[in-house]
């Protein structure tokens, strides 16, 4: 597989990912989506391999690369909105 | 068709009877309908990753519900497709040998109960709304009053809006 085919290929699964955390948690407006979006998208592109590599320890196969980048994307997804809550709490008072 | 396909015609059938006038019961109950139709078409056909596709269906009518929905009882809908969507997801990944494999006798169940769950669901909360049990009425007794007050946050509009309606 070509480097481009695997790029499209991590390109789907963090894209099946984002999906699937709007399925699941969908955000608080427009700009929270947006932000959310490319994050995860990039999360999944960049680090799903890697991901699967060190801690999954599943087979090279382009369903794995899939199944890895998308997981890695709904996980970023998750921890972004996570990690603005806790900020978001964390506040002094104005 | 099978014995299942079938019972679940007829339970489709009943419930689109039951929440005859209204539209919002409809639309959930035929868009679950189709879901169950490609899928299980899908499925039959042999093709390679059935549960993807039963898996997009459903988080389909989820992202449908989610931006389209009005009322409480149907944010419910959205949940339990939710629900469907992770069972489809757990046994993809364990036909994938990503994890320990889900049976599929255990996944047809899940998934069968998933379905008359919505349909009782849909159909239930169609017909209540369709024959104005959720409107005012004063001269209802004990008992009927106090269902009536336990169902009635279910027909009230839902929490939040979807994102897109949502402000900064």
């Amino acid at each position: 597989m070509d480097e481009l085919t695997t790029l499209a290929v991590k390109a789907l699964g963090s894209f099946g990912g984002a999906v699937l955390a709007l399925v699941f948690q969908p955000p608080l407006n427009t700009r929270d989506f947006i932000i959310r979006s490319v994050f995860a998208f990039l999360c999944g592109v960049l680090f799903g391999d890697p991901v699967r590599q060190q801690y999954l320890n599943w087979p090279e196969t382009w369903q794995m690369w899939v199944a890895s980048s998308a997981i890695v994307s709904l996980a970023s997804w998750w921890v972004w909105g996570a990690a603005v809550r806790l900020i978001g709490a964390y506040k002094g008072p104005k | 068709m099978t014995g299942v396909d079938v019972s679940l015609l007829i339970g489709l059938m009943l419930a689109l009877a039951v929440s005859v006038g209204n539209l919002r019961a409809w639309k959930w109950l035929l868009a679950a309908a189709a879901s169950y139709v490609v899928s299980v078409v899908y499925w039959r056909s042999g093709l390679p990753y059935a549960a993807f596709i039963g898996g997009l269906c459903d988080a389909a009518i989820c992202l449908t519900v989610y931006f389209l929905a009005k009322f409480r009882w149907e944010m419910w809908v959205w949940r339990l497709f939710q629900f469907s969507v992770l069972v489809n997801i757990v046994y993809l990944g364990g036909e994938l040998q990503a994890w320990p494999s889900l049976s599929h006798n255990a996944y047809s169940i899940i998934l069968e109960a998933i379905n008359w769950a919505a349909l009782l669901w849909i159909g239930g909360n169609g017909a209540i709304q369709a024959i104005g049990a959720t409107d005012a009425f004063p001269s209802a007794g004990g008992s009927l009053r106090r269902l009536r007050r336990a169902l009635s946050p279910l027909y009230r509009d839902r929490k939040a809006p979807a994102f897109t309606k949502a402000g900064h």
